[in-house]
């Protein structure tokens, strides 16, 4: 952070000094007032090949997201949908919350902590690729074995409950109390 | 006879423009302490916000990874690979953090956070929060050295800052036509319970009365959509107006943290890109001066030379 002198830039190919400070007016970069660069502050420039591959990048990037958007897949993450809540719900439909249960070997039934420290995965994760859980119910053995790792002094699950929750919507609002059922379970294997 | 010359005049004019727009100089300072600002945050995301990828490691079987993480010979999640990506990028983005070693360091992280992020990411769940801020870990190594005390301005600079602006506001119009694209109609989204179907899986207790009055969160919808889809307008306001717009979104991600938990800060973090940060630099410099002070005239006698020797 000292000052080591006239150390060339890397990317710059020249350097010039600009009659007026760059950037002085407003802009996008600097939407408030203007930075107090000197008048005689060099402004380092880009060099041909160093501008072209930058603007190909950005305008490729660009495009990716904005097709992402309308093809409409999360699979081209970082640059794929961005698609939180950007679902319709039906204001006469129903809306749905799936979370998981377990017995533990207390015979208790618990609620199982869909989070990072829980058992590392989240409710959405689940919710994610219910169907595929739904087909092979014995993915959730990952889910008692992550408990089991993360949380050893507690007692394990012996049996692991996949419940969803419905509620009614009417003219936007809820009515009633909330619908439970249990979709799936699977006995734990015990290590 | 002059009309083709005239085209191809104004063709050129206009490719200078967009040249120009992508590539205007912005001060050394200002990409120093944004970046001093990402890094920082990246320690905070991982340790924090992002933090499910260790716990990833012990469900496996429940990997669903996106492309990335298919093509890009990326670690599979287990418990070490976790830790090890953990370590690399905090002590990584310490190091970013400084400006020391900007490509080494920077490019270090870039990788290492979107192994994490793709990790994070890759449980059949993908968040757009973080979409701006992975792109700022990408483009901040390219501007190469960048010191707090740097006068002067660079094209490289220009061309970095810009991009995460562009990564920043296309979360919001992308998200806006994402709605529009998904369920066929703008309005057939911001007609729709939406707002109402995420308070009830997730509304905290500061919002709930309002499932009651659903002609609000209508109105909260159309209002959200509309400001999504007119967010590039941004880039052509200036001085108020333009703190007033993202001012607008900053107020957004408040509400929804309060009411739903939801606080996009990595997004947050990324407006940073449109302020001129380098003047937060003389301020600190003097308050720091003035601690070394005070701080020397504690000292024993024999060591103060010496401190104040080394301010």
């Amino acid at each position: 952070m000292t000052s080591q002198g006239g150390r060339p830039h890397p990317v710059s190919r020249s350097v010039r000094a600009m009659p007026s400070p760059p950037d002085q007016s407003p802009t996008p970069a600097n939407p408030v007032l203007p930075h107090p660069v000197e008048p005689a502050a060099p402004v380092r420039v880009l060099g041909r090949s160093a501008r072209t591959w930058r603007l190909a990048v950005a305008g490729a990037g660009l495009a990716v997201l904005a097709s992402a958007q309308l093809v409409d897949t999360n699979d081209w993450f970082p640059l794929g949908s961005l698609s939180q809540y950007a679902s319709a719900h039906d204001p006469a439909g129903t809306v749905r919350s799936v979370h998981l249960d377990a017995v533990d070997s207390t015979g208790a039934t618990v609620p199982v902590p869909l989070n990072p420290t829980g058992v590392g995965v989240g409710r959405a994760e689940i919710e994610g690729q219910l169907g595929r859980i739904l087909a092979d119910p014995a993915l959730l053995q990952s889910i008692s074995d992550a408990h089991a790792a993360l949380h050893p002094d507690e007692p394990a699950y012996v049996e692991i409950l996949v419940v969803r929750s419905t509620r009614q919507l009417q003219g936007g609002r809820p009515v009633g109390d909330a619908v439970l059922d249990t979709l799936t379970t699977w006995q734990v294997v015990q290590p | 006879m002059s009309a083709p010359a005239t085209r191809s005049g104004r063709t050129a004019t206009g490719a200078r423009a967009v040249v120009g727009w992508w590539t205007r100089p912005a001060p050394l300072a200002r990409v120093a302490v944004l970046r001093a600002a990402v890094y920082l945050f990246l320690g905070y995301d991982v340790l924090f916000l992002t933090n499910d990828v260790i716990g990833h490691g012990y469900a496996p079987a429940l990997y669903q990874p996106t492309l990335l993480g298919r093509v890009l010979p990326f670690p599979t999640p287990s418990h070490t690979t976790g830790v090890l990506l953990l370590v690399v990028i905090l002590t990584g983005s310490l190091v970013a953090a400084t400006g020391r070693l900007p490509r080494i360091a920077g490019g270090t992280v870039a990788v290492a956070y979107l192994a994490w992020m793709v990790n994070s990411q890759g449980f059949a769940y993908v968040s757009h929060d973080h979409m701006a801020l992975i792109v700022a870990t990408l483009v901040l190594p390219t501007v190469g050295r960048a010191r707090f005390t740097d006068a002067g301005a660079s094209e490289a600079a220009g061309w970095a800052l810009r991009v995460i602006q562009v990564a920043t506001v296309a979360t919001y119009v992308g998200s806006g036509i994402n709605k529009w694209v998904r369920n066929g109609s703008p309005w057939a989204w911001a007609n729709s319970a939406v707002f109402t179907w995420a308070i009830l899986r997730r509304g905290t207790a500061v919002i709930r009365w309002i499932l009651d009055v659903p002609v609000l969160l209508r109105i909260g919808q159309w209002t959200l959509l509309l400001a999504e889809l007119a967010s590039p307008v941004i880039f052509w306001l200036r001085g108020r107006w333009q703190l007033a717009a993202i001012g607008f979104f900053l107020t957004f991600h408040v509400a929804t943290f309060l009411s739903l938990g939801i606080h996009f800060l990595p997004t947050v973090i990324c407006w940073a890109s449109f302020a001129p940060l380098e003047r937060v630099v003389p301020p600190v410099q003097r308050a720091a001066a003035r601690w070394a002070t005070r701080w020397a005239t504690r000292l024993p006698d024999g060591l103060r030379g010496r401190a104040t020797e080394a301010r």
